[in-house]
């Protein structure tokens, strides 16, 4: 009985706000969308290539269409779940039109992003998912299948067996186990490999390079390292002697996460043979476009969208160095590997 | 207010306090007390617990500041806005707190706030004369220490309270202020203590001490001046008083 | 130590002295503490080929250097009764001046000056509100980590500073030689300001102030000293100790994270903590503070040679913690 009318109600709403969206999109030539795009954080520079991307994507359907895009770029300063939360709660205060989130905690977000949608505020997730939310879709990729990418990318430039090392950021992080996990269950087939040791830097540049070092002493002989995030390439050339000359005299492999241009910088001089990327201007620039789509265009999204990996090798280094000094990540990258 | 009589007119007061009152939030702590000190002369501040004597002595310190009210020194209407003002004057002060560091060793409580340094610099520290004044003094006062490196922590209450006084004294300040220096003393470390406050009055000093033991009050002072609620009580000489009204003044017994 | 038996005032004031300094060592934190450090070389040397490599101890070193300066700053601090939660932030955020200046093509030296200048005057900021608004410790340096942090992401919208250039660099990863060994120029730096923190405490009348404010603040200023002022220079020194770190640790790795560093404030007041200094105030040394730093490398250093699994190894870090100060509190008690 009250649940009906409850569905009443909400119909009633849902067919009225939508008769008003509809509306606006009859009279009003100019009308202007505004969406919020939430990283999980603000420290961490990959988010702003995203909202890089996810700036152009305004730009361009603000030139295309009858809407005016805007866009809110606005989140914690360091990834914390329960500041993320005031932070949505203040969007949906501010009444914007869609909101696309990285979410820090899979399942703290829930409640704030299910009072979004009850506002009628349609929510999707980037990078980081909320699954048993209300949102309308996950855009992302799968970090155990970019795991399993790092370990083939290894295997095809070191060989079937060998003595490999991890090095991981915060032991427990969701998206980091899942990519060991990938890495694991990738080289598990080959006999021959050996994951000697893991080691942590805590997501700092100093631990990083002095946990690598330390393990070049420990294990001087080994032939592969998987970063699973790039934290000591960041410093400087020099900072790791021991493995720097590892890596350079080709006898040991390296293959990371991540595509960022220092990265890019260690593979043209040889020191990096494989890189396993996610595309972040993609995070700003596809999430956009998505939202526009649901709002706008009524659009269908399956529950997971693939944003897909790039791979990069010394094949194709130039091309993603290119999309870089451009800002233009829209063209395809060439094949990792041009001869398979 | 009748109930004073100054018996002293012969002298200027080295140092008096005129209609001085002292606030902290609610608590009248003092309230118009006129006090002076004489030279070389031992006065005895006496009053029930929360009378307001270490705050009257703290006002002479410079470690609190009057609400209202006028500090004079050899006569002359003065500020005593810190510790270090008022040694500056010569006033040396032996609180009943102590006031010693724990942590630190005996030479380094002996010259705290005030360690002589090497050269012209101010900057370091001549231990070495450190060293050798603590050890001068102390002996000179017949005060018995474990060695001079053990931390006050490790010192007994009656050790801790012979190095408060011995430290006081090597600075020749003109008035010594003791608040409560025979609290934790045994029999004989209490008769030394008088001694030396005997002593100091002989070498020209004035000495305030404050006590609730009327022995040692009759012993050694020469004017009692007795505080109640914060207010002045009472002020006479000893030759002209008896313990038995000090008592009525300081419990109030004279008013019922 | 006897303490029953009377010190005799007739004895030498010199020969007391010498017997002073041999009581100081058999009761001194540093006996336990270069124990503590002497057996884990030990037992490290003899179950890795690795850790006695100069290469390695020349790398821990390195490693340790800029979190024990700070923490030599940190030590003044926590002697004069308070703490410094901000060492962190200031850590990255002198690296970032620093590097920044350095980018635009500031000189070397200017750049330097300015990130120690910057880090110099927020300790200066923690030190007044400490001392003229009374804020806590606690509470002042927990705000001020936050707002520098808050600087160091907005200065750099979140990327590190990078492309440093050499000069700046080599003070990070020169090796200087001395007799036969070539000793990093950052280990180098940390001893020069051992000692100069060493004199400072031990030697001048501010050292001797800063042990009277931490021991019992009331009685310092009860013995006319300026307690406020004392307290503003303690915080003003870490500031500026934070900043060399940071300074250190940049040229090290040649780039200033607005990350770098983030947590490290625990590190620096542990490494004080195992060296003795009582958070209570009024006690300890620097050694202490030098050779809890190194303990705590090592520690880190052991745990990756060993192989021990890194998911452990916060447990086995916070073992050794708690045991380095539950060794030197026995030590205490049976004086
Ligand atoms: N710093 C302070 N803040 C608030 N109240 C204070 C302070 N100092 C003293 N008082 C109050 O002032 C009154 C007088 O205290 P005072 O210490 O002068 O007493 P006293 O005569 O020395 O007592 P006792 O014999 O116990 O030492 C008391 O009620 C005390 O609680
Ligand atoms: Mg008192």
């Amino acid at each position: 009985m009250h649940k009906t009318l409850r569905i009443t109600v909400f119909l009633t709403a849902v067919v009225f706000l939508l008769g008003v969206l509809l509306a606006g999109g009859v009279f009003a030539q100019e009308q202007t969308l505004t969406f919020a795009w939430i990283p999980k954080a603000l420290d961490n520079p990959v988010f702003e290539l995203g909202r890089d991307g996810a700036f152009v994507k305004a730009q361009e359907l603000t030139e295309t269409t009858d809407y005016t895009v805007e866009i809110i770029y606005i989140g914690s300063v360091a990834s914390d779940a329960a500041e993320q939360s005031r932070v949505v709660e203040d969007v949906i205060a501010r009444g914007v039109d869609g909101i696309g989130i990285s979410c820090n905690d899979p399942d703290a977000l829930i409640d704030v992003i299910n009072k979004a949608v009850e506002a009628g505020i349609p929510v999707m997730t980037w990078d980081s998912d909320a699954p048993d939310s209300e949102r309308f879709t996950y855009l992302g990729v799968s970090n155990y299948d970019g795991g399993v990418a790092a370990a083939e990318l290894l295997v095809r430039f070191m060989g079937e067996e060998g003595d490999v090392a991890l090095l991981t950021g915060v032991p427990g992080a969701f998206n980091l186990e899942e990519r060991i996990r990938g890495f694991r269950d990738g080289v598990a087939d080959y006999p021959g490999i050996e994951i000697v040791t893991t080691v942590a830097c805590y997501d700092d540049i100093a631990t990083g390079v002095q946990v690598v070092e330390e393990t070049m002493l420990a294990y001087p002989d080994l032939d592969g390292w998987f970063f699973v995030g790039l934290w000591p390439l960041f410093a400087d050339r020099g900072s790791m002697p021991l493995w720097e000359e590892a890596a350079a005299s080709g006898d040991m492999k390296v293959v990371a996460f991540d595509t960022l241009p220092v990265q890019l910088e260690y593979m043209k001089d040889g020191l990096l043979v494989g890189l396993v990327g996610q595309k972040y201007w993609g995070w700003g620039y596809d999430t956009i476009q998505m939202l526009f789509d649901y709002i706008v265009h009524d659009a269908a999204f399956p529950d997971w969208t693939d944003s897909g990996m790039d791979i990069v090798t010394m094949y194709n280094v130039d091309a993603m160095i290119e999309a870089w000094e451009t800002s233009d990540f829209t063209k395809p990258l060439p094949p990792p590997f041009p001869e398979d | 207010m009748s109930d004073t009589t100054v018996t002293n007119e012969k002298k200027e007061p080295i140092m008096a306090l005129q209609g001085v009152s002292k606030y902290f939030g609610g608590v009248h702590a003092l309230e118009e007390v006129d006090f002076e000190v004489y030279p070389n002369e031992i006065v005895a501040l006496v009053g029930d617990n929360g009378a307001g004597k270490s705050t009257l002595i703290k006002i002479l310190a410079g470690v609190h500041q009057p609400n209202r009210g006028k500090i004079l020194f050899r006569g002359e209407p003065v500020e005593i806005p810190s510790p270090r003002a008022a040694q500056a004057l010569g006033i040396e002060t032996v609180y009943q707190e102590l006031a010693l560091i724990e942590t630190r060793d005996v030479p380094a409580n002996f010259f705290l706030g005030r360690e002589p340094t090497r050269g012209t610099s101010g900057i370091f520290v001549d231990r070495k004369k450190m060293v050798e004044d603590t050890v001068r003094t102390l002996k000179d006062l017949g005060i018995v220490l474990p060695s001079l490196r053990t931390l006050v922590r490790y010192l007994s209450g009656g050790q801790r309270q012979a190095l408060a006084i011995g430290r006081v004294m090597p600075w020749g300040g003109k008035v010594i202020i003791m608040d409560e220096p025979t609290a934790a003393l045994g029999v004989r470390e209490a008769r030394k203590v008088l001694d030396l406050v005997l002593q100091l009055k002989e070498k020209g000093c004035s000495v305030v001490v404050i006590s609730h033991n009327m022995r040692h009050v009759f012993n050694i002072a020469d004017r009692i001046v007795v505080l109640r609620g914060g207010k002045k009580a009472g002020d006479r000489m000893k030759s002209e008083t008896t313990p038995d009204e000090i008592v009525k003044l300081i419990v109030g017994a004279e008013m019922l | 130590m006897e303490p029953d038996k009377p010190f005799s005032p007739e004895e030498d004031p010199a020969r007391f002295q010498k017997e002073g300094a041999l009581t100081r060592f058999a009761r001194n934190q540093l006996a336990t503490l270069a124990l503590i450090l002497l057996a884990m070389v030990v037992v490290l040397s003899l179950s890795t080929r690795t850790f006695l490599t100069a290469t390695n101890i020349f790398n821990v070193l390195r490693a340790f250097s800029w979190i024990a300066i700070a923490s030599f700053g940190q030590s003044i601090v926590i002697i004069s009764g308070g703490i410094d939660l901000s060492a962190g932030s200031n850590m990255a955020f002198s690296g970032i001046i620093t590097a920044m200046l350095l980018v635009e093509g500031v000189n070397v030296p200017l750049s330097i000056g300015a990130g120690l200048g910057i880090t110099l005057l927020i300790g200066f900021a923690n030190g007044l509100m400490i001392s003229k608004t009374k804020l806590p410790p606690f509470i002042a340096t927990l705000g001020m980590m936050s707002i520098v942090r808050g600087f160091c992401y907005g200065m750099t919208q979140g990327w590190p500073v990078r492309g440093l250039p050499r000069s700046f660099i080599a003070l990070g990863q020169t090796d200087l030689s001395f007799f036969i060994w070539r000793v990093p120029v950052p280990a180098i730096i940390m001893v020069c300001f051992a000692v100069l923190v060493y004199i400072l405490l031990d030697k001048t009348k501010l050292g001797y102030h800063t042990y009277a404010v931490g021991g019992n603040e009331y009685a310092a200023s009860l013995a006319g000293i300026f307690t406020g002022k004392v307290k503003n220079i303690a915080f003003t020194l870490s500031g500026f100790l934070a900043g060399v770190g940071g300074i250190l640790m940049t040229a090290r790795l040649g780039v200033a994270a607005p990350t770098a560093a983030s947590g490290y404030e625990l590190d620096i007041i542990a490494a004080a903590v195992i060296g003795g200094i009582s958070l209570t105030g009024g006690e300890g040394n620097v050694w202490g503070a030098l050779i809890g730093a190194a303990i705590m490398q090592i520690l880190r250093n052991a745990l990756v040679l060993l192989g021990f699994p890194a998911y452990w190894q916060p447990a086995a870090i916070g073992a050794v913690i708690i045991g380095a100060v539950m060794i030197d509190m026995y030590r205490k008690k049976s004086i």
